[in-house]
């Protein structure tokens, strides 16, 4: 249960503060409503590069990092599909330091070209160390175009090429900036040792002086319907054939969101998992399994891969999965082992709120969809999951010609 | 009043806070438990750390599956059966292995404590080790090695702990399939009979510890008998070897892994301390020298880093980065500068109280709830070291001197003395 307060700044900033004396420190979280969903075809890597170039310096205060660890701070910052996330925690008597840089960077950027020039070519780095020169490191940006043809989760957060990340140009970044970078696109939370009257003075003081601007309306195309089962072989010089299958599922914001995660938990959560037992234990294709659900804002996936032990052929570890699949549509789940799978997301919500960056995250990431208290819904919209809600689902969600096959086979 | 966003908020250097202590209970049979009662959700977290039970290459290998497969199966319960007692109270059973110890933990909601202890206390008695789990295992972990050794990052991590210490020595074996292929159930049966003694681990009880949370542990392991049996002694001597560079070609690699190091010592070591804050100055934090260097001055890396690990009886540094194949020896060379400029050229006030600040924040961090304080007992404990090495340690933050630095730097950094792997 995570207790708080919100209040929202006349430009459109939203404040949430988690209060927690039981610790010196103050995690910051601040989330932009900006992925790669909101990309251009053409320019696509773009949120994720922006991401590097907002350490780089803003306007009025040439190093982000440097007065941060000066005052006992530490930072990072992820991007996905959906939003970008910096976060950082510090000492508490030191927390003036974070709205400070936090706001700078709010305010406008440097915008260097030299930081420009660098941050390509870390990417570029990035590119290469995660998704080209690990053994399947390139399924995702092989997948992502199987199973969607118009929505633009069909590119990775990485972009689609490198040549996307080469040639952005210092114009890009600016008018990157100018349309998700501000106030009214933006969720501050702190969790820790803070007052909620103190985030407010220091918000006022510090983000409360930026313009306030409409956000930006993009309309984001919507994936249509797949009508047919679609597949895609590639040979790969990697050591064992593996099998990624994908079905369109619900959003995150859906009321099925949660019975649909409970149907990969049954698959493939924890040990005593049906995909593990069957095809790895008892069946002995595959060597590992795994399933589960991107989760993300618009509809996308549910998936289902393994790597296959050697000798099994794709159509036989196909067949098997299809058929454990099969089950939660043609039987109910029973009652314990529906209760597993409730009890198991519910502890897995109380250990995620243990420590003050999770918290922080935690309520921003409800905010963004709606309302920071569902983040204290959890575990009832879990416990709601019935055994018929799993079966109806599931049935909606597995039909064949709902999925998207790639078969990433090694050369021989 | 006009806000000068150009003016940095006054700095109020980060205090020291109290670390919060583990407190030693003893069970009905005498074992003692340490104990962390603090937090505010009602989880629990056990940790039982045994001494490793490796005495060489010979049985490095059993060790390690008899530890991967401890909750395989018992004389009732199939290993199904085991993951599902723990699954079905949203509990974890987590077993890490290395070469000076090996941990079972459990972690658990504090309401079902009892039922999920019941289940470990099962597994711990009666580990049955059935012979198709560990044909079952062999199988995977085979793949696994075998994907890994694709990995370049991985490849020059085990290829520089195999050159410093010997591909057959504890600390710097890495499995390989015919050591996995020859293992047979029988022997990790009587490993496990030999090499699990109660009287000898180190257990850890963190959370929100109730009255009943203790009585839980007396009527489960507070009930354990002792085994007696004596555990062979192992001390790994460690000879040093002398540095060396390898390059292990790996075709169509778009980026090389690089890393370098050298044989350096334990945490009880005089020297480790300060070691640790040089080695945050070169490479141990984002705005170190190697990452200001090399990735956000020149964009040669994603990543770069250097770390201190200590072993019971050893320990090692290591540089570890990976590069673009073209950039790939600017690269080093830069890292061979940094390591020189760090022993010829006295660190600045302000770099250095930058350092100092940021690692008492970091140690605040390290702090961060009930799971943190007991991470943070263990690793001093586990080497025979008491909270006045916290202290010390804090006390040197304090008052280290750039010429302190230098000399750390001088004695154990030198460029000449690191060996190299480069793969790809």
């Amino acid at each position: 249960m995570l207790t708080f307060e919100k209040f929202e700044l006349p430009n459109g900033l939203k404040v949430i503060v988690n209060e927690d004396h039981s610790t010196p420190l103050v995690a910051m979280n601040i989330l932009y409503k900006v992925g790669a969903r909101n990309e251009d075809p053409g320019k696509t890597g773009f949120a994720h590069l922006f991401e590097h170039l907002m350490f780089g310096g803003s306007v009025n205060i040439p190093s982000y990092d440097e007065p941060l660890q000066m005052a006992g701070g530490e930072n990072n910052a992820f991007t996905n599909n959906d939003f970008t996330n910096y976060y950082l925690t510090i000492p508490a008597p030191n927390l003036e330091t974070a709205f400070w840089l936090e706001s700078d960077r709010m305010l406008n950027l440097a915008f260097s070209p030299k930081s420009l020039d660098v941050q390509r070519q870390v990417v570029v780095e990035e590119f290469r160390q995660r998704y080209l020169n690990q053994p399947y490191g390139d399924v995702w940006l092989l997948l992502r175009p199987l199973a969607f043809k118009k929505h633009p989760y069909q590119w990775a957060t990485i972009g689609k090429e490198l040549s996307h990340i080469e040639n952005a140009t210092l114009e890009d970044v600016r008018s990157f900036f100018h349309d998700y970078y501000h106030p009214a696109n933006a969720i501050l939370t702190l969790s820790g040792n803070i007052t909620p009257k103190q985030a407010r003075t220091l918000s006022e003081k510090w983000f409360g002086p930026i313009p306030g601007k409409a956000v930006a309306l993009r309309e984001i195309p919507e994936e249509p319907a797949q009508q047919d089962k679609r597949t895609l072989q590639v040979e790969k010089d990697v050591p064992y054939d593996a099998l990624y299958k994908s079905w369109h599922c619900c959003s995150r914001r859906d009321t099925r969101f949660h019975t649909t995660d409970l149907i990969t938990d049954v698959l493939s959560g924890g040990k005593s998992s049906r995909l593990f037992n069957v095809l790895v234990k008892d069946k002995k294709l595959f060597s590992n399994v795994n399933a589960y659900m991107l989760g993300d804002l618009d509809p996308s996936l549910v998936v289902a891969e393994g790597k296959l032990v050697k000798g099994v052929s794709f159509e036989e570890a196909e067949k098997a999965l299809d058929e454990e699949i099969a089950k939660l549509i043609d039987e109910k789940v029973n009652e314990r082992e529906l209760n597993k799978v409730r009890q198991k997301a519910e502890s897995g919500l109380v250990f995620g709120e243990m420590n003050h960056d999770n918290r922080a995250l935690n309520l921003a990431y409800f905010e963004m969809l709606g309302d920071a208290s569902l983040s204290n819904e959890q575990v009832k919209s879990y416990r709601n999951v019935t055994a018929e809600m799993i079966q109806q689902t599931a049935g909606e969600i597995f039909r064949e010609s709902n999925s998207s096959v790639l078969y990433y086979s090694a050369k021989k | 009043m006009s806000l000068d966003r150009m003016q940095s908020p006054e700095l109020i250097t980060p205090h020291f806070i109290p670390v919060f202590r583990a407190s030693e209970i003893k069970l009905n049979n005498g074992l003692s438990v340490y104990v962390i009662n603090a937090g505010t959700e009602e989880v629990i977290k056990l940790d039982i750390v045994y001494p490793s039970g490796v005495t060489g290459k010979n049985n490095y290998s059993i060790a390690s599956a008899t530890h991967q497969l401890i909750d395989t199966g018992t004389s009732s319960k199939k290993a199904i059966d085991i993951a599902e007692s723990f699954d079905y109270y949203g509990a974890y059973l987590q077993t890490d292995f290395g070469p000076d110890w090996k941990t079972i933990s459990l972690f658990s909601l504090e309401r079902f404590f009892n039922e999920t202890m019941k289940n470990l206390l099962e597994v711990l008695n009666g580990a049955a080790f059935p012979d198709e789990e560990l044909e079952n295992w062999k199988t995977r972990s085979i793949q696994s090695i075998k994907v890994n050794r694709e990995k370049v990052s991985w490849l020059a991590k085990t290829t520089l702990n195999a050159t410093l210490f010997g591909d057959d020595h504890p600390y710097g074996i890495s499995l390989e399939e015919n050591d996995i292929a020859n293992l047979d159930a029988g022997t990790l049966r009587n490993f496990f009979r030999s090499s699990y003694p109660i009287e000898k681990a180190t257990i850890i009880l963190s959370g929100n510890i109730t009255e009943r949370v203790v009585k839980v542990l007396n009527a489960t392991i507070g009930k354990l008998e002792f085994s007696q049996t004596n555990t062979l002694p192992y001390s790994f001597s460690v000879t040093h070897t002398d540095p060396s560079k390898r390059v292990i070609e790996k075709k169509d690699s778009v980026q090389s892994g690089v890393r370098i190091g050298k044989i350096m010592f334990s945490k009880t070591h005089t020297d480790y301390p300060a070691l640790q804050i040089v080695n945050t100055i070169l490479g141990g934090y984002f705005g170190s020298r190697l990452m200001s260097n090399i990735r956000e001055d020149k964009g040669y890396t994603y990543g770069i880093g250097s770390g201190v690990h200590p072993h019971l009886h050893s320990g090692y540094f290591f540089i570890s980065t990976e590069a673009g194949t073209a950039v790939r020896d600017a690269a080093i060379t830069e890292i061979y500068k940094e390591l020189h400029r760090l022993t010829v050229e006295p660190v600045s006030d302000t770099e250095l109280l930058l350092v100092k600040n940021y690692l008492i924040g970091s140690f605040q961090r390290s702090l961060d709830g009930p799971f943190a304080l007991a991470d943070r007992f263990r690793g001093i404990h586990l080497f025979g070291l008491t909270y006045d090495y916290l202290d010390n340690y804090l006390q040197l933050l304090q008052s280290i001197t750039p010429e302190k630095v230098m000399e750390v730097a001088n004695k154990h950094l030198q460029p000449e003395s690191m060996t190299e792997i480069i793969v790809g």
